[in-house]
């Protein structure tokens, strides 16, 4: 018997809306390590969290059965299901109840009412395993979003679940980290035999651990298991997509800055930047590289005055600290990493309507508009939610609302996270024509660097507290 | 002393000034407070604002009996003065004798408040910092859709609300996943436990308060 059961599920959000899953049988084996791939917004995470129990406990309507171990997941109690079933979410600010690593994993272990007395032995394994002992107390608000989903691999070891989900863990973690968990998880599944699922739109690194591969089929709303013919193709397919870096320009001399660091240091407790001077040039496209945790949204909540620095900061020869944030806004704008913080009211076209009443010219006209949602695959979504729109989708409407505002500068901090590749590409040309055609700024910090370099003039990498320009992307 | 003990005493002890009128009584337990704070090394600044903040009320009142009153009582008015310190001072000795986390955790397991009230509280004191970074972020982000929002302004509230109900929601998910259940048996990591001395020295304070109200109405 399977470890993990599907029975003829349907799940819907809204029972007016179409549902995300639709007559879904499946079964998972235990003991394997799986990955569930498919493009952005067709239902993966929905489809993990009706495993963990999740849904429809908190949003949306069910039918059909999902058991673990013969068990149907709604009928346990959390605590129970909580050693079953574990999972790690997308987003990893947003796990943890408590302040710090430690006082997490005590909060988890004594939820699951584990004796006093064996709670330090297993939270010090748990924090070993996962390699975080070293930032155990510190504040989870401290912790980089690598750090972050090593602290959820730690709580997920405590609890010792037999089930072990991720939702697009690695979408805000550097390679490093990436290669880290993976390791350990790999562990898990061989010497513990857990059962993993992994739902991920990149491929890389998983074909030599894996022993499934599971497909989401958006139209369909169904996910179906690869045999191993289908299976070859799809990671050979990604292999050809994969980055190979390309030789890029390095910015010649001469080009006017937009911005100018001169001595610049900024850090929340240490410093992540340290004295670093350049210049980043006018109407550009530069894509702003570096690992997680190295201080690239520091230095963009710097440009943009939501962050004090030493040194110098110039934006066309004005410090950036003595600007009007009101007025310095018409100019320099930033696509925050969080989708939802852009956003100021409730439905995509309330917030389109938002951006075209304040635009500073008359450059996106509603036919343009109309086009550009319809290639970004978010036509015919008008009246819905913001809120309740994919990660992905969230992205690709975030993008399209500062460029609707026509601001000169823009500084995107990931938006490509959560993008399939064909909408990548699609988003990549948006930024590259308001660079070439409407002579805007473009600083974009991405992780996520497939074909990035044919649209981008310059690279700039952060590492060891340094800023520089680099010749390959 | 336990903070259970503690948040109970202080609160009769409150509840008991309500009552009476011994200006000794008052000021006496605006002196211990006092004491208990120095004791905890409090900054100076806090006694400054415990201070200033009930001088207004204070003052007021002191005013509204001694001039405005039908028996125009000095001895009431005073009173009533001290009162409205005692009380800002008892808040005080509360604060500086403990923390948020150990009254939350003290509440779970010798009052045996509900767990998810418990922590739902905990939640909502993690959330203060966050809640301020993302105002700011709201406001920087408004100004970049060419927006001015201002503190009072309704979309900034509403903007904050939906932050908060998205949390709220996130941090429910993240409690369950972690295996919390509504009211459901825990273990503690951390036992706390109530001294036999706490019970002797709220009894020792009350009788002395007693005795003190009781000497003050001959």
């Amino acid at each position: 018997m399977s470890k993990i059961n599907l029975n003829d599920v349907t799940f819907h959000y809204e029972p007016t809306l179409p549902p995300v899953i639709e007559h879904q049988n499946l079964a998972f084996d235990g003991g394997t390590f799986n990955l569930l791939t498919g493009p952005s917004g067709t239902g993966k995470s929905t489809l993990l969290k009706l495993i963990a129990g999740l849904y429809p406990a908190f949003m949306g309507e069910a039918t059909g059965t999902i058991t673990v171990n013969d068990q149907p997941v709604v009928d346990l109690p959390a605590s129970k299901r909580a050693q079953l079933v574990a999972m790690m979410f997308q987003n990893p600010s947003q796990q943890f109840a408590m302040e710090t690593p430690r006082n997490e994993l005590i909060f988890t272990l004594e939820n699951l009412q584990v004796p006093a007395d064996k709670m330090d032995a297993q939270v010090n394994d748990a924090l070993d395993f996962a390699g975080v002992t070293d930032f155990a107390d510190r504040k989870f608000t401290s912790l980089s979003g690598g750090e972050q989903q090593k602290v959820s691999l730690a709580v997920i070891v405590a609890l010792n679940a037999e089930v072990i989900l991720l939702d697009e863990p690695f979408a805000n973690i550097d390679p490093d980290a990436r290669l880290f968990l993976l390791t350990q998880l790999t562990t898990l599944v061989k010497k513990y035999h857990k059962t993993i699922i992994v739902a991920d739109h990149d491929l890389s690194d998983y074909e030599p651990l894996i022993d499934q591969l599971y497909i989401f089929d958006g139209e369909r709303h169904q996910v179906h298991q690869a045999d191993s013919g289908e299976a070859q193709t799809r990671f050979a397919a990604f292999e050809q997509r994969q980055h190979q870096p390309a030789p890029i320009a390095l910015p010649a001399a001469e080009l006017s800055p937009e911005f100018t660091l001169d001595g610049f240091t900024v850090g929340h407790q240490a410093p992540l930047i340290n004295d670093a001077s350049l210049n980043i040039p006018q109407g550009k496209f530069v894509v702003l590289t570096g690992a997680n945790g190295t201080g690239k949204s520091t230095l963009f909540d710097a440009l943009v005055k939501l962050q004090t620095y030493t040194g110098s900061l110039q934006w066309q020869g004005q410090e950036i600290s003595k600007l009007r944030a009101r007025k310095y806004a018409q100019y320099v704008a930033l696509v925050f990493q969080q989708a939802a913080s852009q956003f100021l009211t409730i439905t995509v076209a309330e917030e389109i309507a938002l951006s075209l009443k304040y635009q500073q010219t008359t450059a996106w006209t509603q036919s343009r508009i109309d086009a550009t949602l319809a290639s970004l695959d978010l036509a015919g979504r008008d009246d819905q939610v913001v809120y309740s729109l994919s990660e992905g989708q969230k992205k690709k409407l975030q993008v399209l609302l500062m460029l609707i505002m026509d601001v000169p500068t823009l500084l995107l901090d990931e938006p490509l996270t959560g993008l399939d590749l064909v909408s990548a590409h699609t988003v990549l040309k948006l930024l590259r024509h308001a660079v070439l055609e409407e002579h805007h700024t473009v600083l974009m910090i991405t992780h996520q660097l497939t074909d990035v370099s044919q649209y981008a003039d310059y690279h700039l990498h952060l590492s060891h507290h340094q800023l520089s320009y680099e010749a390959s992307l | 002393m336990n903070p259970t003990i503690l948040l109970i005493l202080v609160l009769f002890v409150g509840v008991e000034i309500s009552f009476t009128s011994v200006i000794w009584a008052n000021v006496i337990i605006i002196a211990i407070s006092v004491l208990i704070m120095l004791w905890h090394r409090a900054p100076i600044l806090s006694y400054v604002r415990l201070l200033l903040v009930p001088l207004i009320p204070a003052v007021g009142i002191w005013f509204s009996i001694r001039y405005f009153s039908t028996a125009q009582s000095v001895h009431f008015a005073w009173v009533m003065a001290t009162r409205i310190y005692a009380y800002a001072f008892l808040g005080g000795l509360f604060t500086f004798s403990t923390t948020t986390e150990k009254t939350l955790a003290s509440l779970e397991q010798n009052a045996h408040i509900p767990s998810t009230f418990v922590y739902g509280m905990l939640g909502a004191f993690n959330f203060v910092p966050k809640i301020r970074s993302e105002v700011k972020i709201i406001r920087a982000s408004a100004q970049m859709r060419g927006i001015n929002l201002h503190f009072w302004s309704p979309q900034l509230l509403f903007k904050a609300i939906v932050a908060a109900l998205n949390w709220s929601e996130n941090l429910a998910e993240a409690m369950t996943s972690h295996g919390f259940t509504e009211n459901a048996p825990r273990t503690h990591r951390t036992v706390i436990r109530i001294p036999w001395w706490n019970y002797l020295l709220s009894v020792v304070s009350l009788v002395g308060l007693q005795l003190l109200l009781l000497s003050g109405l001959q």
